[in-house]
């Protein structure tokens, strides 16, 4: 199971991020210290505050394609590639769905190209027709987490088409 | 990769990727260019070099953008040029991959006894499917964009009607074909196949460049 780190939070938020990680993905998250490299290393990504990010960024900067920041406030505009930044002032969709895509792009880090169950059921639900809302509605997710499942999906298959998923997913017995 | 320019003998684009062939054909030239450069090649078929160089940049070159898009006295010839590709496509790629599945097919050795049966049926009925749209892509093309294009002031032909979702289906149907195909089927035939689907994917994208590239929104 993937380890992701949680550090700089307290209890409360880590319960809630534990709670949304673990639902939307395959992920186990595990609260970390900023200064235990030992441990830090044994995870495939991190999910901090900026001020553990600013104090720990000889270890992090070098590692931002991994990190994902969480910032309480409203983020800035324009668009930052790494480390991901997710703001606590969004809904709970959005950051979900956010979750969903920042775990799904350590898969593509570690070149694992396997599926995670919760990506399995979406290609399930896709592949017997369903458009986004109604995958939405049959597990319980936001649209926005369907859409970030389905890119990490075409990401590691590398197919994209929904006719080639329903392939894949025939051929692959998944349905 | 390589921009030609006037002083480019017209044999070097050919020599670089011998698939563009099909693009100077369209222009009227065939094989056996000899030392000519793209000038006088030009020059001698009374085609404007400038705009020969930007379509067989765009087609060689997936960086290369044209300085601008076709004029109104080249948007015709462009035209004429995109007809021609998807005739070639209807009459010659098609039926070339259409032969070899179906060589194929016809060939596949008794599934008995092997570990995992052959699951080329469910390949070649998304083949099916890609032809099926290929097909009326080009049928709305030749018969309702392209002439409407021609007569801007009918709205059929406001637009781009560009072959992305093509040309991604194609794509997926070759990763599904080289990496989920198993099964005992022929190998030589199974390359045959991949090189068939390859030519139609390469072109398709090729293609789609020139036409999104040099014909300006309307």
């Amino acid at each position: 199971m993937r380890k992701i780190a949680l550090i700089g939070f307290n209890p409360l938020e880590i319960a809630g991020l534990q709670s949304i990680l673990e639902s939307v993905s395959d992920c186990v998250a595990i609260p970390m210290k900023g200064d235990d490299t030992d441990a830090l290393e044994k995870a495939v990504g991190y999910i901090l505050t900026p001020e553990v990010f600013a104090i720990e960024a000889d270890f992090f900067l070098s590692r931002s394609n991994r990190a994902c920041i969480i910032v309480k406030g409203s983020l800035p505009i324009g668009k930052v590639c790494h480390p991901i930044r997710v703001s606590l002032k969004s809904d709970y969709e959005d950051i979900a769905a956010e979750l969903v895509s920042f775990a799904g792009t350590l898969d593509s880090t570690d070149q694992s190209p396997e599926l995670s169950n919760r990506e399995k059921d979406v290609l399930r639900q896709l592949a017997s027709g369903k458009t986004n809302k109604e995958i939405a509605d049959a597990l319980c997710i936001s649209v926005h987490t369907v859409i970030s499942h389905r890119k990490n999906i075409s990401a590691k298959l590398g197919v994209k088409s929904v006719s080639g998923l329903s392939l894949y997913a025939l051929m692959n017995g998944l349905i | 990769m390589p921009i030609y320019n006037k002083d480019s003998r017209l044999a070097e684009p050919i020599l670089y990727d011998p698939g563009v062939i099909q693009v100077i054909r369209r222009f009227g030239f065939s094989i056996g260019v000899g030392e000519v450069t793209i000038r006088d090649a030009c020059k001698s078929h009374g085609i404007d070099v400038g705009f020969f160089l930007s379509v067989v940049n765009t087609f060689l070159n997936s960086r290369y953008y044209p300085e601008k898009a076709a004029s109104e006295t080249e948007i015709p010839i462009l035209l004429d040029y995109l007809a021609k590709t998807d005739r070639y496509y209807l009459e010659v790629l098609l039926p070339n991959i259409d032969r070899h599945f179906g060589l194929l097919a016809s060939r596949r050795p008794n599934d008995k006894g092997v570990e995992r049966e052959s699951n080329l049926g469910m390949l070649m009925n998304f083949y099916k499917e890609v032809r099926h749209d290929m097909t009326s892509f080009i049928e709305y093309d030749l018969n309702i964009w392209i002439p409407a294009r021609r007569e801007l002031s009918k709205t059929e032909g406001e637009g781009l009607h560009d072959s992305s979702l093509i040309e991604e289906k194609l794509e997926d149907m070759m990763r599904l074909f080289v990496m989920h195909l198993h099964g005992p089927n022929d190998p030589n035939l199974c390359v045959a196949v991949l090189s068939a689907l390859h030519s139609l994917a390469k072109d398709v994208r090729q293609n789609n460049r020139i036409r999104t590239r040099l014909l300006a929104r309307v």
